[in-house]
């Protein structure tokens, strides 16, 4: 399972960033996203562009939270 | 640097109005009068841009330069805190300058109105010594940030949107420009800083004090001590649950703005 905040995806083999939030919706706006990697490899934080959300592939229990903060208030 | 020379020592007031910061070891006389010879630009004036104005002033920076093109609007209010009810429909920057002469009147303020674009950026940057980013919207920031590369000026950059917000440290080749982190912005639908599309973007005032406190932190720390905050990372948090992560970040050596800087 892949979860992007509060919604979540069954994992698959060679599933990208890019993929999931276009069947799941809510990045607009969105400039990069932290990535919170599943046990296989141990908890591990990343910060991937949204310039490579198409080749970033996923492990399965990823965590994402996507993030746009371009306010400046 | 400052317009106005002064001898290379601190008078009686300066000790007195710094001495708890001068306690710091690192700080010290030195370091503070190369704040005081110092220039800043701060690009942008809501609620980034007001505790990061408000604290580089207390803090004794010699000169800053107030960029806004924006009037003070009664939706501000909640968090650009610069500003008061009887600052309604008034420019942000010369409001700005009033209010922090007020706060310390050894520092030096210039105020430009216009809207940064590519026409106008060389020349509101020229002599600084480091940029901080308090903007509302990405196209602006790449202007600005693609200027901090081409004169290889520090860019301390702040985003903030809800109850959460980001810092970082950019200074290639040390470390990422914005651009090797946002430089695809322009591609696809992006927050104005105002709104997503037309959603109107929540901010709680306090997450724009936390990280702009980040970004005046920063700037003093390069200032006074000449030592990057943070290099190759950037820190992020959400506030409302206080939650905090740094996140490694690292140059696009394709970048096509800093790509070819090596030194």
């Amino acid at each position: 399972m892949i979860t992007v905040g509060s919604k979540t995806l069954e994992w698959r083999e060679g599933l990208t960033v890019d993929v999931l939030v276009r069947e799941l919706g809510g990045a607009e706006g969105a400039a990069f996203a932290s990535i919170e990697d599943g046990s296989a490899t141990g908890v591990r934080r990343r910060f991937v562009r949204r310039m490579d959300w198409p080749s970033t592939i996923l492990e399965d229990g990823t965590k994402i939270r996507l993030i746009t903060a371009a306010s400046g208030g | 640097m400052a317009d106005s020379w002064k001898p290379p020592v601190l008078d009686d007031a300066e000790r007195e109005r710094y001495s708890r910061q001068l306690l710091i070891p690192e700080w010290g006389e030195e370091g503070q009068v190369r704040l005081r010879n110092s220039t800043v630009l701060v690009a942008g004036l809501g609620g980034l841009g007001s505790p990061v104005c408000l604290y580089l002033a207390a803090a004794g920076v010699g000169k800053l330069v107030l960029c806004d093109y924006g009037e003070v609007e009664l939706s501000n209010l909640n968090r650009q805190i610069l500003y008061g009810g009887r600052d309604l429909g008034r420019l942000k920057a010369p409001v700005a300058a009033t209010r922090l002469k007020n706060l310390n009147p050894s520092v030096s303020t210039r105020t430009i109105t216009d809207k940064i674009d590519e026409s106008n950026v060389a020349v509101l940057s020229s002599g600084v010594d480091i940029i901080v980013d308090c903007l509302d919207n990405f196209p602006t920031r790449l202007i600005l940030n693609a200027q901090a590369v081409r004169q290889r000026t520090p860019y301390v950059h702040g985003g903030i949107l809800g109850t959460g917000g980001q810092f970082a440290f950019l200074h290639p080749p040390l470390t990422p420009c914005l651009a090797c982190l946002f430089g695809d912005q322009e591609s696809y639908p992006a927050a104005t800083g105002k709104s997503i599309g037309s959603t109107p973007l929540p901010v709680v005032g306090a997450i724009a004090g936390n990280i702009a406190c980040m970004e005046a932190l920063a700037v003093l720390r390069y200032l006074v001590l000449g030592k990057p905050t943070l290099p190759n990372r950037l820190w992020r948090t959400d506030g409302w649950d206080s939650e905090a992560e740094i996140l490694d970040i690292s140059r696009n050596l394709c970048c096509p703005i800093c790509g070819t800087i090596h030194t």
